[in-house]
């Protein structure tokens, strides 16, 4: 039985000492008697029970597993950016089965009705023709499509899923903060969340008797399939790219269904059926999981002054050919369209009372919503269509920037319909951790809700985000989630495993069916900025142990130097003494994201391309990059270089770059996306092994030649195979073998040039020759083995325009050619589209004479 | 009257174009003055993929693909239409403008509701107060409809200059306002800026003007050109075209393509294109008359 707090003095009692959740507000741990509630005894005392160090090790493990999966806001936002950070608390909100019952059964009617409202607006309009609706709710609302309107074959149904952002009501019943009709954000973090959160619980979780969530995306993933016009059918989550805040739940969840992840470019129309650029040439598209907003999907179709979309995309849908979940133009319903109107159309068209309150909303299309406005403080504006996702910009209030009221007057007499005055509700408590105790922090939620053949099913949890604040309008923006568990009632079995069963064998055949043109450009790209930047690291690694083993800077400044200037060309430093130079190399090397093969700036390169090639990285290769980019101690130190050598650091990281390596090496199936990382890698070893061995066999001012062959030699990583060929000092026709010519050093020029050929040779190609640039590299490849070491070098001896620097030279040129066809072979699918309807406006003529 | 309309658009690339989607609105769609009795559509190189359709507005389209490699592209439309009377409603006599705004908050017949679809701004019309201002100078409380209107179109072509070098596509309404300079297609989205800004159901017409060569000369081929105007729907009449950079009442020498909310809605031709480089583009109308109806 329940005790009060007072009295407590078991293993809770420490916990929930001083917890005082403010006055007038719902709490969920303690009931109006300031008992706690029974829903949370058991998990409380199971907590209590871990003791601290079992919470520290709880919460240890769950930051550990969500940093791992990346998950953020805006993914390639600064790690150490408190905005673009997720926070997630270790303490869930725990609801009891009858809690969430009431809640369900809004989310359910209000999914209906909006399913009603869209097919009316889209079909007959007799909402409007009955004036039930006002036009200007939806011809002046830039969300409606008109170009999807009046379809001779309409979509079976609009939403596909549909999600609600909801805050509880003091008395325990819910209230609508705002409808993501249009395509609904956020169950990827959730379940990303929920991942972390129940890996770290462990026991904790799995005594709980928890609702699991998987048995919801398994029915989306099997509703996407049955959704399909055809049976062999492919599904792409149409996203809007890396730069949306939405991005990391987006990719999440299209990982967790094993769908094709794709933007906007990597789709294309012909013929009225969308179809996929892939490495081999366009695969038909048959159903779309829409994370774009609608009003932006079609340059072409839908008339925009923006760029972006699919040219084609509203042919495909109007035809029947691809189904889109959900159907172009729900955003017409999205935010507050519905508030003001929510309790007649509940009537109207379901003949129901409205089960869920609406958060206190004015449309301000209405003459006297406009004066209220103007009259009673409290009110805030906002657009009416808006689309609020965690992480997105802040919501604007155009009136208090209005001179006065006769300003705001106008403004809303012509442009009011557009807007929405929102007065704030006040929100519950729930415990949040903080320091081992237990905290009130204010909370509302988004929940979700998908729909197929069977009808309507809730998600059971919630993305539960934390306010700073005791009320809020719509959903509380970057202050930290939670997660929310949904106890199964007595006797309830846990989610089928059926679905668990069926998904998995879709998940398996689906795995590496099609590589995006842009895919396969990102994983070139990031096979040439991890061996860029593991270059630079080597080097880098060579400077900074001569620094420490050889007694600092002042000893061989020239080879230092020289070193430095491979990877800085014209950047590097030129004031100041050699010694004040070097320490200014390593601080641009090592911490400036400006120089162009500087460790910062191809470690943003590696986290670009790791992003947009996520979906075939493995998991591990993916953690490997990213915990190299979390990595803080490359950001600037502050402190002396010179003083402090950062090796340790540099070490760190050559182990991440060859940890990656190993993992692509060990890990991926030997398929294209693999080949497209390996040429990358390839081309760009090839390069750099170019620039050191020709600035390191030459002569070198005040550098002896052993010296410089040696440094050669640690960053080519074959001082070792070296030595035990050789047992003298290094010289150049040895080195140069070894690093040049011997094919079975997997360092060598031409082991780079062998493997990049055969790569070259096994890509999908038209006609029976050889491509350009297989070409290239095998005439490349060709000429090294018909050379010989001792000619090589002899001739370097009598001065310019030796052997080996003339080849140096062809083979620059014709390895970035190689590197510029691969492009134009294998991207040119990824290439984006221009408008012409810049091309020709209508200037018209004055008619002259009568 | 009878008008053949001749219409042809080149383009050429610097570099070859892959693929390219183009959205057409070049068949004369009929109206209560208008009837098409003739129509033909040449397309070089001919296109993979050609669907003729109707718009969200009604008005004729064809979807094309060119999906083989191309560096030029020649679209010609020609048409004949027959233009029929019209019988304009005297100008004092139609109903305080305030009528025509109110359906914006309810439609009460099919036509309200259709005319409601186009009492809003629009990506290429935005309303400021600048511009509701200048509307509001002919628009007194109580005025009829189209006495105000007529006195608003004849503001604009006095007070505004034609002058095709001072704007481009991209160029927003309230600069065309401030500079007071642009071409037809800005007056036309103006002339809708003032009008929706007061609530009035306005379309923008796509079309063609006949033009009269200077006396003495000849007509010179290809010389007559694309142009733009508006439509304003008066209530318990219908809609009645204005043309602000003629100061006219379109009668019986323009020509409609299409309408819609703007420029956007129904461009005569609307191309998405990969690849390609640098384009050139020319344009060549004849609007001949053949004979009076």
């Amino acid at each position: 039985m329940a005790l009060t707090l007072s009295a407590r003095t078991d293993t809770i009692g420490a916990l929930v000492a001083g917890y005082r959740p403010p006055d007038g507000h719902r709490d969920e741990l303690l009931g109006p008697d300031g008992e706690i509630r029974r829903t949370w005894q058991p998990f409380l005392e199971r907590f209590g029970a871990i003791g601290a160090d079992g919470r520290e090790a709880v919460a240890r493990t769950t930051a550990q597993k969500l940093q791992e999966s990346g998950i953020a806001f805006n993914v390639h936002a600064d790690p150490d950016d408190r905005k673009a950070a997720w926070r997630l608390d270790l303490l869930p909100v725990i609801l009891a089965a009858d809690e969430w019952q009431g809640l369900e059964r809004g989310l359910v009617q209000r999914a209906r009705l909006i399913e009603a409202v869209l097919g009316d607006l889209y079909g007959g309009q007799r909402l409007l023709r009955s004036g039930v609706l006002p036009p200007s709710l939806v011809f002046g609302n830039p969300e409606f499509l008109h170009g999807c309107a009046g379809w001779s074959r309409p979509p079976g149904r609009f939403l596909f899923h549909f999600a609600c952002d909801v805050a509880r009501d003091p008395d325990g019943g819910w209230r609508v903060l705002a409808d993501q009709a249009d395509a609904p954000a956020g169950n990827g973090w959730l379940l990303a969340s929920r991942v972390a959160l129940s890996q770290g619980m462990g026991e904790l979780y799995l005594e709980s008797g928890v609702r699991r969530v998987a048995g919801y995306y398994a029915r989306m993933q099997a509703a996407l399939q049955a959704a399909a016009p055809v049976d062999e059918s492919r599904i792409v989550t149409l996203s809007p790219g890396a730069r949306d805040p939405g991005f990391f739940s987006h990719a999440y969840l299209a990982r967790y269904l094993g769908l094709a992840l794709a933007e906007a470019a990597d789709l294309t129309e012909r013929d009225g059926q969308l179809y996929l650029k892939t490495l081999e040439g366009l695969q038909r598209v048959d159903v779309v999981l829409r994370k774009i907003g609608g009003r932006f999907a079609d340059p072409l179709n839908l008339s925009t002054r923006h760029d972006g979309g699919t040219p084609g995309l509203v042919q495909a849908a109007r035809l029947g050919r691809t189904f889109f979940a959900n159907a172009l133009g729900s955003g017409v319903l999205q935010n507050r369209v519905l508030a003001a109107f929510s309790t007649d159309l509940a009537e109207t068209l379901l003949g129901e009372s409205l089960l869920l309150r609406e958060a206190p909303a004015l449309w301000l299309g209405d003459s006297l919503a406009q004066e209220r406005v103007l009259q009673e403080p409290g009110w805030v504006t906002s657009r009416l269509a808006a689309r609020h996702d965690p992480g997105s910009s802040d919501r604007h209030d155009p009136l208090p920037a209005l001179p006065d009221d006769d300003a705001r007057r106008r403004f809303l007499a012509r442009d009011g319909h557009g807007w929405v005055a929102e007065r704030p509700s006040l929100l519950p408590t729930t415990p949040g951790y903080r320091e081992d105790r237990l905290a009130p922090v204010h909370w509302a939620m988004r929940a979700f809700v998908c729909v197929d053949e069977a009808g309507y099913h809730v998600l059971p949890g919630g993305l539960v985000r934390q306010s700073p604040t005791a009320e809020t309008i719509g959903l509380p923006n970057g202050f930290g989630s939670k997660d929310l568990w949904v106890l199964r009632e007595p006797g309830e079995v846990p989610a089928p495993s059926l679905f668990t069963r069926r998904f998995a064998q879709v998940h398996l055949r689906r795995t590496g069916r099609d590589l995006l043109s842009r895919t396969a450009e990102a994983l070139f790209w990031l096979g040439r900025n991890v061996e860029r930047a593991e270059a630079v690291m080597r080097t880098l690694r060579a400077v900074l142990t001569r620094l420490i083993d050889d007694g600092g800077p002042d000893r061989q400044p020239e080879l230092l130097e020289a070193l430095l200037a491979m990877h800085l060309g014209e950047e590097r430093p030129l004031d100041g003494s050699a010694r004040m130079r070097i320490a200014a190399g390593l601080e641009l090397l090592l911490h400036d994201p400006e120089p162009m093969f500087g460790v910062r700036r191809s470690m943003d390169g590696i986290r670009h391309n790791a992003t947009t090639a996520r979906a075939v990285l493995s998991q591990d290769g993916w953690r490997v990059l990213n915990a190299l980019h979390a990595d803080r101690r490359w950001r600037p130190a502050g402190r002396g270089i010179l003083a402090a050598p950062p090796i340790d650091m540099v070490n760190d990281g050559i182990r991440q770059l060859v940890a990656f390596a190993g993992t692509a090496a060990e890990n991926m199936t030997r398929n294209y996306s693999w080949r497209f990382l390996d040429m990358g890698r390839r081309l760009e070893r090839a390069l750099q092994l170019i620039d050191v061995i020709d600035a390191l066999t030459g002569t070198l001012d005040g550098v002896d030649e052993g010296v410089a062959l040696t440094a050669l030699l640690e960053i080519g990583d074959s001082y070792m195979t070296y030595r035990s060929r050789y047992a003298v000092t290094p010289m150049a026709t040895p080195v140069v073998d070894l690093l040049a010519l011997d094919e079975t050093n997997p360092r060598s020029l031409a082991y780079q040039l062998l493997t990049l050929e055969g790569h070259l040779a096994s890509l999908p190609s038209e006609g029976p020759y050889r491509s350009a640039e297989q070409r290239r590299v095998l005439a490349l490849l060709t000429e090294l083995q018909l050379a010989d070491a001792d000619q090589l070098t002899a001739d370097r001896e009598e001065g310019t325009g030796s052997v080996l620097a003339g080849f140096f030279a062809r083979a620059r040129v014709d390895l970035r050619e190689a590197a510029d066809l691969i492009g134009r072979g294998y991207f040119v699918l990824a290439e984006t589209p221009t408008s012409t309807l810049a091309m020709r406006r209508v200037e018209g003529v004055g008619m002259v004479g009568p | 009257m009878i008008f053949d309309v001749r219409h042809r658009t080149d383009y050429s690339y610097s570099q070859l174009v892959s693929i390219s989607h183009h959205l057409l609105h070049l068949e004369p769609r009929d109206t209560p003055h208008q009837r098409l009795e003739r129509f033909e559509l040449s397309i070089e190189p001919s296109p993979g993929f050609d669907d003729r359709d109707l718009d969200a507005f009604g008005n004729p389209t064809r979807t094309i693909t060119l999906d083989q490699n191309h560096d030029e592209l020649i679209i010609e439309a020609r048409s004949r239409v027959r233009l029929a009377e019209r019988e304009l409603p005297s100008p004092l006599e139609t109903p305080a403008w305030e009528e025509a705004a109110a359906v914006r908050l309810a439609a009460t017949d099919d036509d309200a509701l259709e005319a409601s679809r186009y009492a809003f701004a629009s990506p290429f019309v935005d309303l400021d107060d600048a511009i509701e201002a200048y509307a509001r100078q002919s628009f007194v409380v109580g005025r009829p409809i189209l006495d105000a209107a007529i006195e608003l179109n004849s503001r604009i072509f006095r007070e505004f200059t034609f002058d095709a070098k001072a704007t481009s596509l991209a160029t927003p309404v309230a600069e065309v306002f401030e500079t007071r300079r642009g071409v037809c297609q800005d007056f036309s989205h103006l002339m809708l800026g003032c009008l929706r800004s007061l609530g009035l159901p306005a379309r923008y017409q796509s079309g063609y003007i006949m033009t009269h060569p200077p006396a003495g000369q000849e007509r010179l081929i290809g010389a007559d050109a694309s142009h733009a105007w508006v439509a304003l729907w008066v209530p318990h009449y219908g809609w009645v075209e204005l043309d602000p950079t003629n100061d006219c009442l379109p009668m019986r020498e323009h020509v409609t393509l299409a309408w819609g909310r703007d420029y956007g809605d129904v461009s005569p031709i609307c191309g998405i294109v990969y690849g390609g480089g640098a384009h050139d583009l020319t344009v060549a109308v004849d609007v001949l008359p053949l004979a009076a109806a």
